[in-house]
C-alpha cells in the first residue's frame, strides 16, 4: 500500500503529467482496436477472418507499443537514430504483412482490418519528425485501402481520417508534455536565480552591517584599552560605547536574518493569540472594520500591548477589540483582566527596555494623529489607541521597531 | 537574603563575564556554572538554586544534548521552587512560545546588560514574568505556525540535510510517514521542496 502511495505521491507534478500522458497513449493503442472488435463481433464469426483479424490486431498493437516506447525514449524522434529507424521498419513490415493477410478474408472484415492498421501506424510512427515518414504512412494507408477495398471510397476515407486524427492526438499530447516540462524548467531556473540574487543581497548586507560595526568595535576598544592603561577615567565610557555598537550590530544582524518580512494584521493577531496561549493566557480578538491605512499602526499597538501583558500582568485573558467611531475613526482597545498592575505600573514599565514601551508607542503614533490611552476599563487594565479617520502622515513601512 | 543563581552557557567567556557582573550585585550570588544542558540539570539538582539562567542553545556530548528550554522543563517538574530564565542570541519566535509553554518566566536576548539581567532575576524570583519586548514583538509578527508539532519535528530533523531513512529512524516513524509529514509541511509553507520548506520555517522561527 505504501509502495502504491509513493508511486503517485513521490512524483513531481511534471512527472505526473508525463506518467499520465504515457499511460493514456499506451491505453489508446489497444483500446481503439478492441473497441472496433467489440462493436462488430460479426467479423469474428468465420474462423479464417477471426484468426486474421485477431492476429493482425495483436501484431500491429505490439508494433505500435514498441514504436511508442521508442518515441518516449527519444523526445523528438528522427530517422537518424537507429532505434527510431528500427521501430519504423518494424511497424512498416508488420503493417505490410497485415495488409497481405487481409487479402485472404472477405470484404466486410477488411474494413475493420484497415482501420486497425491505420490507427496502429499513427501511434507507432506518428511522432517521427521526418516528413517522409508521416506523409509516406498516409500514402501507404491509401494504397492499402485501394488494395483491400478497391472502389469502397468511404472506407478508405475513414481509414485516412482515423490515421490523421490519431497522428494529431499523439503529436498534441507530446507537445503538451514538452510545454509542461519546459515551463517547469523555466520555473526552476527562475527560483534558482531568485535564490542567487537573495544570497548576493544578503552577503552584501552582512558585510555592510557587520563590517561597519566591527570596525567601530575594534577601534574604540583599542582606544579604551589605551585609556585604561593610562588610568584615564574615559575608558569606562569608551567601553560602554563599544557595548552599544555590539548591541546595535546584533540587532541589525537579527533584522537581516529575519529578512524584509512584512506581515498583515491578521497574521499579527494570530501571532499574538498563539504567543499568549503559550503563556496560558486566553485571547479574544476581533478587529473587523479597522480601516486599511491603520492596519500597520494597529500591528504596533498589538505588539506593544501584548508584550506588556506578558511582562507585567497576571492576566488570564486578553481582549483585542475595535470600537468604531465616526467616519472610519475609532478606538483599538487591548484589555486584560490582570490585577495589581494599574495604569501607573503600565506607564512606569515604559522606561525599561531602552525607551520602548507605551511611551515609545505614543511617540510613534503621534505623527499620525493618533494617541494612546491607558487606564482601568470595564474588566481590568486597558490600553487604547485612539485613531482618527485617516493617518495624518504616510506610514513608513520600513520602520520596524518593536 | 541573597538569590542563589545557576548560570549555564556553553560560551565560557560570556558565562564568566556574566557571573562576575552578577556577583557584583549585593543580593545575587552565582552558586554554580555549567557549560551544557545536561551538566546544568545535574548541577541544579545538586545545589538547588533559586533561579537558573539558561542559554537556549548549548551543544553537548551525546546524540541529543538538552537545550535550555528542555532543562527548564525538567527543572519545573523536579524542582518547582527554582525559576528559569532563558537567554539567547538567536531568539526565534517558536522558542519563546515553547519556553512560555513549559513555564519559563524570563526570556531575554544575550545582549541584555548585567544590570537588567539582575533585575529580571529578582522579578522572576518574586514570581513575576519578564519577556524581552523585541523578541515578543517578533513572535507576534511571525503569526501562528501552521505546522503541527510532528511536522515541525520532522522538518527540524530534515533541516541538516539528513536523508528520509535517517529522519525516520531518529523520529521513530516509518519512512512513508516522514515523507507525508514533509510533503504536508512543504505544502503548508508553499515551498517547492523540503530544503526550501526548512529554510522558510527557520526564517519564520517555526522550527
Amino acid at each position: 500500500m505504501g509502495r502504491w502511495n509513493g508511486f503517485w505521491t513521490r512524483r513531481t507534478d511534471v512527472q505526473r503529467v508525463e506518467l499520465y500522458t504515457k499511460i493514456s497513449l499506451y491505453f489508446f493503442v489497444w483500446w481503439m482496436s478492441l473497441t472496433l472488435l467489440a462493436l462488430e463481433p460479426r467479423v469474428l464469426e468465420r474462423p479464417v477472418s477471426a484468426v486474421v483479424v485477431l492476429g493482425v490486431t495483436l501484431a500491429v498493437g505490439l508494433a505500435a507499443t514498441h514504436g511508442l516506447r521508442v518515441t518516449f525514449a527519444h523526445p523528438r524522434p528522427r530517422l537518424e537514430s537507429p532505434a527510431v529507424r528500427r521501430a519504423v521498419a518494424v511497424n512498416a513490415v508488420v503493417a505490410a504483412a497485415a495488409v497481405a493477410a487481409g487479402l485472404a478474408i472477405p470484404a466486410d472484415p477488411r474494413i475493420m482490418l484497415l482501420a486497425i492498421v491505420a490507427s496502429a501506424l499513427a501511434w507507432g510512427v506518428g511522432a517521427v519528425r521526418d516528413r517522409v515518414v508521416s506523409v509516406g504512412t498516409g500514402v501507404a494507408v491509401v494504397a492499402a485501402g485501394l488494395l483491400l477495398h478497391g472502389t469502397n471510397r468511404p472506407a478508405i476515407a475513414m481509414a485516412v481520417v482515423l490515421y490523421a486524427f490519431f497522428l494529431f492526438t499523439l503529436r498534441a499530447s507530446l507537445w503538451l508534455l514538452d510545454v509542461v516540462t519546459e515551463l517547469d524548467e523555466a520555473r526552476q531556473a527562475q527560483g534558482q536565480l531568485a535564490v542567487a540574487e537573495e544570497r548576493l543581497r544578503f552577503s552584501r548586507d552582512v558585510h555592510d552591517v557587520l563590517g561597519r560595526h566591527l570596525s567601530t568595535i575594534a577601534v574604540r576598544s583599542e582606544l579604551a584599552a589605551t585609556l585604561a592603561e593610562r588610568g584615564d577615567d574615559r575608558a569606562a565610557g569608551e567601553m560602554l560605547e563599544v557595548r552599544a555598537a555590539a548591541q546595535e550590530a546584533l540587532r541589525e544582524a537579527r533584522a537581516l536574518a529575519r529578512g524584509y518580512r512584512r506581515t498583515d494584521l491578521a497574521t499579527e493577531l494570530e501571532g499574538a493569540r498563539s504567543l499568549l496561549a503559550s503563556a496560558g493566557i486566553a485571547c479574544d480578538h476581533d478587529l473587523t472594520g479597522v480601516p486599511r491605512p491603520w492596519h500597520e499602526p494597529a500591528g504596533w499597538v498589538i505588539r506593544e500591548a501584548v508584550t506588556n501583558v506578558l511582562r507585567h500582568s497576571s492576566a488570564t485573558r486578553v481582549e483585542i477589540r475595535w470600537e468604531p467611531g465616526r467616519a472610519g475613526a475609532g478606538r483599538l482597545v487591548v484589555a486584560n483582566d490582570g490585577v495589581g498592575d494599574g495604569a501607573s505600573e503600565g506607564a512606569a514599565a515604559t522606561t525599561g527596555g531602552g525607551g520602548s514601551g507605551i511611551l515609545g508607542l505614543g511617540e510613534r503614533l503621534a505623527p499620525l494623529g493618533a494617541r494612546v490611552e491607558t487606564g482601568r476599563g470595564r474588566d481590568g487594565f486597558e490600553l487604547a489607541a485612539v485613531l482618527p479617520a485617516q493617518p495624518a502622515a504616510t506610514t513608513r513601512p520600513e520602520v520596524e521597531r518593536a | 537574603m541573597t538569590i542563589r543563581v545557576l548560570l549555564a552557557d556553553d560560551e565560557n567567556l560570556i558565562r564568566e563575564a556574566l557571573a562576575q557582573m552578577l556577583g557584583l550585585q549585593d543580593d545575587i550570588e552565582v552558586v554554580a556554572q555549567a557549560a551544557s544542558g545536561d551538566e546544568a540539570l545535574a548541577v541544579a539538582l545538586k545545589v538547588e538554586p533559586d533561579v537558573a539562567v539558561l542559554d537556549l542553545q548549548m551543544p553537548g556530548r551525546g546524540p541529543r544534548p538538552l537545550d535550555g528550554i528542555e532543562v527548564a522543563e525538567e527543572l519545573a517538574a523536579r524542582m518547582p521552587a527554582c525559576s528559569s530564565v532563558i537567554v539567547t542570541s538567536h531568539g526565534r519566535p517558536g522558542h519563546l512560545k515553547r519556553a512560555l509553554a513549559v513555564g519559563v518566566r524570563g526570556f531575554l536576548p544575550k545582549t541584555t546588560s548585567a544590570t537588567t539581567l539582575g533585575e529580571v532575576i529578582r522579578k522572576v524570583h518574586d514570581g513575576g514574568r519578564h519577556v524581552d519586548p523585541e523578541l515578543a514583538a517578533e513572535a507576534i509578527s511571525a503569526g501562528d505556525s501552521p505546522l503541527t508539532p510532528r511536522e515541525a519535528d520532522v522538518l527540524e530533523l530534515a533541516a541538516d540535510g539528513a536523508p528520509i531513512e535517517e529522519i525516520a529512524r531518529r523520529a521513530s516513524l516509518s519512512p512513508g510517514t516522514v515523507r507525508n509529514y514533509l510533503s504536508s509541511a512543504s505544502t503548508k509553507l508553499g515551498a517547492a521542496n523540503r530544503h526550501d520548506a526548512c529554510a522558510t520555517a527557520r526564517r519564520l522561527g517555526w522550527i
